[in-house]
């Protein structure tokens, strides 16, 4: 084989002259992200493998009970109550070995943003008219805007209470299914959900869906990383970034495509080990004290709580 | 007994592209086959028409003496869809999309639960194939966080719990790092013992003698071009040169692999003597 001639020489090299720097560009930052998340929080099952309180329990039974005690905070209106459960729920992380820190930090770093955003006007008296706390701005006449009328902007009591029991009940909620997702393998939750009478091939879809999810993640950063190694120009300018971003758009349809194809092969490969249009399973969970135990405490918190929050 | 038996085969990828152009051929039980053939030579198309997953786009395919069409295999009723893949396992070259399930351990029992094996047998088979390829370990990971190697061992695993009578492999040593290439001969070698028909589809030459009798060529344009002994064929040097599977770089001398240094020009002159 004979190479042509341009292909045997090599470039000059002023290496001392040549720049260095800049920044990640937003592909490569976001790709790196996406990954990063996904390892951290579903697929590291860093907490599911460790011997803590809840790990012991079954999943049915957990995610059964979880489910219930969700249900029950989102029908408690005493916020006193609702705080006594996040208060357990911070126990239980403690005693299934979860670093406290991290667990809340998993809670609280997504509250503000949306359900913070819906509680926030709910605080004012022109949403919620009531015992002003704090007064924001006084006008001398009544203004109207669309069905609201005002004389002043404040902070009500009512106001207040309000988004402080959905915010609450909106973080307790979410500390629960936490707890459940951190002290439980995914492919375990999964195969709960059978039992809450969720057909075969639905929970298999999803449990496929999540598996593909990193394999999926891996082909783009790894075109990613193709385009980037043959990349010599840095393009910043804003005709640059439309030009990545069209080459996003493009490649999405590769993906498209390249999934399509693999969708193709795992269907054959299930077909050739027998799959007949219904998946056939059996389950190897069994039942033992401490999931009675824990039912029997759950029903009674339960229980507990809907005394305290109708009856007394 | 004759398994399978291919008359006039033609298969056309997306009904435009060739892949197998008038295929011939018969394979007795208890054979071992390799198929031989360069990149996109047709190899992973035949062993799917073997495994009834793509069907001719004409002529006849006939396993265990049937025809295997959609309606035989896919249809309602009938106890052969589940007879035929109890008897016919695929190894598939891509392991990524032969592990779908969550856990590795899942992933031996699909087979057995799909094909109502008591649960007994399930229990027992799970774990004699975990033992017999070594991968306790590995039982409760999920397969996308495993190397390629283990990856492999798992798709073998998932298909050795069906038991089946027959194996096809599609390209079995890909991207296996040489001690594992050595285990799946190993492995291969013992399935022989046991009597199981292994068909092989594969460019790796070095495997071929040694697990193969029987080798199947295929051509650059997916036809069969040779069919015979396998140390025979692996001697031809000017066939295998020809549909591309050996280069005058790396090439066989009767028994002995020949590779020859690249920086060079006068070695090339060398007799080929058989």
């Amino acid at each position: 084989m004979k190479i042509p001639d341009w292909l045997a020489e090599s470039s000059p090299c002023p290496c001392c002259s040549i720049g260095v720097g800049g920044k990640k560009n937003f592909i490569e930052k976001t790709l790196v992200e996406i990954a990063g998340m996904m390892e951290r929080s579903i697929f590291s099952e860093k907490y599911a493998s460790s011997k803590g309180f809840l790990q012991s329990i079954d999943p049915r039974v957990k995610l059964i009970t979880i489910l219930l005690l969700i249900v029950t905070t989102s029908f408690i209106s005493k916020t006193e109550i609702i705080l006594g459960i996040y208060a357990l729920t911070l126990f239980f992380a403690y005693l299934s070995k979860v670093e406290l820190f991290f667990f809340i930090k998993r809670v609280w770093l997504f509250i503000p943003i949306f359900s913070g955003i819906v509680a926030f006007p709910a605080m004012f008296n022109i949403m919620t008219p009531g015992e002003p706390l704090v007064t924001l701005m006084r006008f001398n006449s009544t203004i109207h805007i669309w069905v609201f009328q005002f004389t002043e902007i404040s902070i009500t009591k009512e106001g207040a209470l309000g988004a402080l029991l959905f915010i609450s009940r909106v973080a307790t909620s979410v500390s629960l299914i936490v707890l459940l997702t951190l002290t439980t393998r995914w492919a375990d939750v999964m195969k709960s959900l059978r039992t809450l009478g969720v057909p075969q091939i639905f929970v298999l879809v999803l449990s496929m869906t999540y598996q593909y999810i990193f394999l999926l993640v891996r082909i783009v950063q790894e075109m990613h990383l193709a385009k980037k190694s043959r990349t010599i120009k840095n393009n910043m300018t804003r005709q640059g970034i439309k030009k990545e971003q069209n080459w996003v758009a493009s490649r999405i349809g590769t993906v498209l495509m390249k999934s399509y194809k693999m969708s193709d092969e795992i269907n054959s490969a299930m077909v050739s080990r027998g799959f007949h249009g219904e998946i056939k399973s059996h389950g190897t969970f069994r039942i033992k004290n401490i999931d009675r135990i824990w039912t029997g405490f759950s029903i009674s918190l339960i229980s507990a709580v809907i005394w305290l929050n109708y009856l007394v | 007994m004759t398994l399978f038996e291919l008359k006039n085969v033609n298969y056309l990828y997306l009904n435009r592209i060739p892949a197998l152009n008038d295929i011939n051929l018969s394979i007795e039980e208890g054979e071992q086959v390799a198929i031989l053939g360069a990149n996109g030579s047709g190899k992973s198309t035949l062993l799917k028409l073997l495994d009834g997953l793509i069907f001719p786009s004409s002529g006849v395919v006939k396993a265990f003496g049937k025809t295997l069409t959609e309606n035989i295999l896919d249809g309602e009723g009938g106890d052969f869809p589940q007879f035929f893949r109890r008897k016919v396992g695929l190894i598939f070259q891509n392991s990524e999309a032969q592990l779908f399930c969550p856990t590795v351990m899942d992933e031996i029992k699909f087979g057995p639960l799909q094909l109502d094996i008591p649960e007994e047998d399930i229990h027992q088979r799970v774990n004699d194939v975990i033992e017999m390829l070594n991968i306790e370990n590995l039982k409760d990971r999920a397969p996308y966080t495993l190397s390629g190697g283990e990856k492999k061992k798992v798709a073998i695993a998932s298909v050795l719990s069906i038991n089946p009578d027959v194996l096809l492999l599609d390209e079995p040593t890909n991207g296996l790092d040489p001690r594992t290439q050595r285990w799946l001969v190993e492995l291969l070698l013992e399935l022989r013992k046991s009597g199981k028909t292994i068909i092989i589809a594969t460019h790796d030459l070095g495997i071929v003698e040694e697990v193969s009798e029987r080798a199947v060529v295929f051509s650059e344009d997916h036809r069969i071009v040779a069919n015979g002994e396998a140390q025979a064929i692996l001697n031809d040097t000017e066939l295998l040169m020809k549909v591309n599977l050996i280069h005058e770089h790396s090439h066989r001398h009767n028994v002995i692999l020949h590779k020859h240094k690249h920086a060079h020009t006068l070695e090339h002159n060398h007799d080929h003597v058989l």
